[in-house]
């Protein structure tokens, strides 16, 4: 519809709003989150390089898949691996997949407070930058 | 003896009835209709998909660089890794990446697969020889990635035959009644913003209209989300809100059937099928404009720029009870419908794919 029948529209519904009083019902989503979320805390010593060389590692392999082959180069073998893969594959996929579950909210969690950290030290760097051009004036 | 150029579409999963699975099989079909030797390849297939039209990834044969990849992306995979190494031109299909920070608060693991996706797509740049992007967003999206190929703007192909099935009986027989019945569907998940569509109706019912349901149609229940949005409605006290969970196909066009309105109010969509999906049972949308929304509307349906619950909800309760306006908003949904239709947009992939990217048979 085009722009200027909505606004005509919107306008009227606007003025119907005002005259019967009618209000927006305050309400919390985010209430609702909160309920269902739970808060981690604990402490480390903080090396940036090496954050930077788990959080890489962490990010290409919280993903694990049982049905990945992992070729020997012996054709017995591999076919033998394959089908125990497929008779255990039922038992062990949902073991797997909760664990995968696990290690991908452990993984969004690191990286969001990372990229926290990150932005904090640059944010601190650049204030520190400014103190000392302040105090040099 | 030439060799046939051959076209392959690629895909991570590919789903029955999902928009990107309806996507790739709707290509396949043009493409083998016009007589061109096309296969699809996948890592995950579904069982109702035809073996004759989809074989996994390792059946992949030896490729030429005259052979071209159609290469579906809408989420990180592995897939999007390897896709660098085959040797054929390369058409990236782009359906959009959900940004992670939608996911962050609720869905560990869709929220790192989202930001794993997003930084494949931006390596992918230098991969891609040309890209058809399903909505005029996701192009735009591309470019801020830095793709300097080619790009163009080709809408997901939608089954509309599908849509004139049966709906399911059990459905309308249940809702069709005098109640005024507001559709959402889409997957619960956090860009989709359920919880704004929950709080407009919730002020529709209070304010307007009591006699009214809210349907929203779409799987995701075992999600932190999902709870969050039960409580929200506990906290509200909005009656006849109705989670469908994951439904047959004849269930969804059942719900669609008896729907009065269409509610929108997502903050994120690459293209957003269901929109075309009310266009076609003649539903008027009310949608918050933004991301694909806006283009796949492209001016039809009623537009929201702002989140404001009594507003929307006085909206709803205006096109409800104005014959003139409804009529008006049916009619410009119906034209715009026009343009999805899937001869037109196939047309249009048999010229990209021969002006853009050489395609013979």
């Amino acid at each position: 519809m085009i722009g200027e029948e909505t606004e005509k529209i919107i306008q009227q519904v606007r003025e119907e709003i005002t005259d019967r009083g009618y209000d927006e019902i305050p309400s919390d989503f985010n209430l609702c989150i909160k309920k269902h979320m739970g808060i981690m805390s604990g402490g480390a010593h903080y090396d940036p390089e090496e954050c930077d060389r788990l959080l890489f590692y962490q990010t290409k392999m919280w993903n694990n898949k049982i049905g990945q082959p992992r070729k020997t180069g012996n054709q017995f073998i591999d076919s033998i691996m394959g089908v125990t893969r497929k008779i255990v594959g039922f038992i062990i996929n949902p073991w797997v997949d909760s664990q995968n579950e696990f290690n991908a909210n452990l993984v969004s969690i690191d990286q969001q407070f990372y990229d926290q950290i990150r932005q904090l030290e640059k944010k601190i760097n650049d204030l520190e930058k400014e103190i000392q051009e302040l105090g040099n004036k | 003896m030439v060799e046939r150029q051959r076209i392959l579409q690629l895909v991570p999963t590919l789903s029955y009835g999902d928009g990107v699975g309806n996507d790739v099989l709707a290509i396949h079909e043009i493409l083998e209709k016009s007589g061109y030797d096309t296969h699809i390849y996948s890592e995950n297939i579904d069982k109702r998909i035809s073996k004759k039209a989809a074989s996994p990834v390792r059946k992949i044969p030896i490729l030429t660089k005259k052979d071209i990849i159609i290469y579906h992306l809408s989420n990180g995979c592995s897939l999007n890794d390897q896709l660098g190494e085959y040797v054929a031109k390369k058409i990236i299909r782009y359906h959009n990446i959900t940004p992670p920070e939608f996911f962050s608060m609720y869905d560990g693991r869709n929220a790192v697969n989202c930001r794993e996706g997003l930084s494949q797509m931006r390596e992918l740049r230098t991969v891609a020889d040309y890209c058809l992007a399903d909505s005029e967003y996701n192009r735009e999206d591309l470019i801020r990635a830095g793709y300097n190929c080619d790009i163009d703007v080709l809408p997901i192909v939608i089954p509309m035959k599908d849509y004139k099935k049966m709906p399911s009986k059990e459905i309308k027989e249940r809702y069709d009644d005098d109640f005024v019945n507001v559709l959402f569907t889409g997957r619960i998940v956090p860009n989709k913003k359920q919880e704004d569509v929950i709080n407009a109706f919730f002020h529709y019912q209070k304010y307007y209209n009591p006699k009214s349901r809210l349907f929203l149609v779409g799987s995701g229940q075992e999600t932190i989300y999902y709870e969050s949005l039960c409580e929200y409605i506990m906290q509200l006290g909005v009656q006849n809100v109705i989670f469908t969970g994951h439904i047959s196909f004849e269930e969804m066009l059942g719900f669609y059937s008896v729907a009065d309105l269409f509610l929108c109010m997502s903050e994120h969509e690459g293209f957003c099928i269901p929109l075309v999906e009310a266009m076609i049972f003649d539903i008027p949308i009310i949608a918050y404009q933004g991301t694909g929304v806006t283009g796949t509307l492209n001016g039809s349906g009623f537009p929201l720029f702002y989140k404001r619950p009594v507003e929307t909800a006085g909206v709803m309760n205006y096109i409800q009870t104005h014959e003139e306006v409804r009529e008006t908003l049916i009619k410009e949904q119906r034209f715009r419908l026009k343009d999805f239709d899937g001869e037109i947009v196939g047309g249009q992939l048999l010229k990209l794919l021969q002006k853009k990217i050489g395609v013979w048979k």
